[in-house]
């Protein structure tokens, strides 16, 4: 199966946990998910500049044809503007603070059914110094989120930089993990053991 | 399934270890089948929104929670399912919470005092997660909270735990003070019984 048909499987009020590792193919992953959803319908989370790596990789692999000023954007920290910006939140306040005032924010901006991507999900809680428990903010945040047929959320973490227990901690949520890591992405938590396999980017 | 089930009574407390990439809510499903065809009084404790995490993994196959027959005791969280009786927070101080948790769930046990209650306290990692690598806190926490769940005698109850989300120390402190640990991986397994195996 390739990455676009399985993504196609993922219904509204899903969560979805994609895991890679520093030298996978991670930004081929954000790209096929634009694609498949479509840019008008998508929205994403850059956390600390992460999602401008993503756009810069893609640009400069040529795997991008289309202007990334389409995409919006909401930048959480991080100081490269690109995409068209809906919002910019400082990452150092309470991430109760900022989840909320994230959350009014979309739904005034960008009502109606929607993909939220979070690229730089692991930033959060590192960035902070009461980490547990930031770590478990967000992923309250997840679980409130999971079964709003509005919304399929999709979570990148880099496992190599990840604090171990939070990664388990959004797996749990998560109705779908996705693995990437050298040249190879695999499906290791889906709702149907079938789907479990290693896809084709 | 059943089999597994059938192992077990009254005064028991068994770990339920998750691999969060499974499928726990199974596990919880058949269980809460299993003791609702027995008509046995069902507690959940739903450690933030746990019981909802459950719940929209199971819509995802097809199967739905019967609600409307558990009691719930909400733990943090913003979901609420169930007939919630009370709310108390992990936040609380140690003994302050076991009090509050006592009052809020007397009148229940009170109301089946003839019959073997089944407590399914549901995200226990995510109690811990922000002490887990403090062992005063944990010791503290083992003391004043959790083994005192290990001994009334009409009383079954289920830890759920994601092994993923909690460190070694902390599990193996748990799994040394229950009667019974089950493994959930691809399949369900026990591993630890009361009886000596010989």
């Amino acid at each position: 199966m390739k990455l676009p048909e399985y993504f196609k499987k993922i219904k509204p009020g899903e969560a979805v946990l994609v895991e890679y590792t520093a030298r996978s193919q991670a930004p081929l992953i954000f790209k096929d998910i634009l694609k498949t959803f479509g840019i008008e319908k998508t929205l994403v989370i850059d956390v600390a500049d992460i999602g401008m790596t993503f756009k810069k990789i893609l640009d400069l692999a040529g795997m991008w044809n289309r202007d990334f000023s389409e995409v919006k954007v909401i930048k959480l920290g991080g100081k490269i503007k690109w995409g068209n910006v809906l919002g910019h939140y400082d990452i150092y306040t309470d991430p109760r603070v900022f989840i909320e005032k994230m959350g009014s924010m979309v739904e005034s901006k960008f009502p109606g059914r929607r993909v939220v991507v979070a690229l730089g999900t692991e930033r959060v809680p590192i960035i902070h110094s009461d980490l547990k428990r930031v770590a478990l903010d967000l992923a309250e945040c997840a679980s409130t989120k999971l079964g709003d047929p509005s919304l399929i959320v999709i979570y990148f973490i880099n496992r190599d930089v990840a604090e171990g227990e939070f990664i388990g901690i959004m797996r749990d949520v998560a109705t779908r993990v996705i693995l990437a890591d050298e040249g190879r992405i695999k499906i290791i938590k889906s709702p149907l053991i079938e789907d479990m396999e290693t896809l084709k980017p | 399934m059943r089999k597994i089930l059938e192992k077990f009574g009254g005064g028991e407390s068994v770990l339920v270890e998750y691999n969060p990439l499974g499928h726990p809510e199974m596990f919880f499903y058949r269980a809460l089948e299993y003791y609702l065809e027995r008509s046995l009084p069902i507690l959940v404790v739903d450690i933030m929104d746990t019981l909802h995490i459950f719940n929209e993994h199971l819509k995802l196959v097809g199967l739905h929670l019967p609600l409307e027959k558990i009691t719930v005791v909400k733990e943090d969280g913003r979901i609420r399912l169930g007939n919630i009786i009370g709310e108390v927070s992990s936040k609380e101080e140690f003994s302050y919470h076991a009090a509050r948790y006592s009052k809020i769930v007397k009148p229940f046990f009170m109301a089946h005092k003839d019959k073997t209650k089944v407590i399914f306290v549901l995200g226990v990692e995510k109690f811990i997660y922000p002490f887990q690598h403090d062992p005063r806190t944990l010791e503290r926490y083992f003391e004043t909270i959790e083994r005192p769940l290990v001994a009334p005698e009409n009383k079954l109850t289920f830890l759920f735990i994601n092994r993923d989300a909690v460190n070694p120390r902390a599990l193996k402190s748990m799994e040394a003070d229950k009667s019974h640990v089950i493994e959930i991986d691809e399949d369900v397994k026990i591993v630890k019984v009361p009886e000596v195996i010989q």
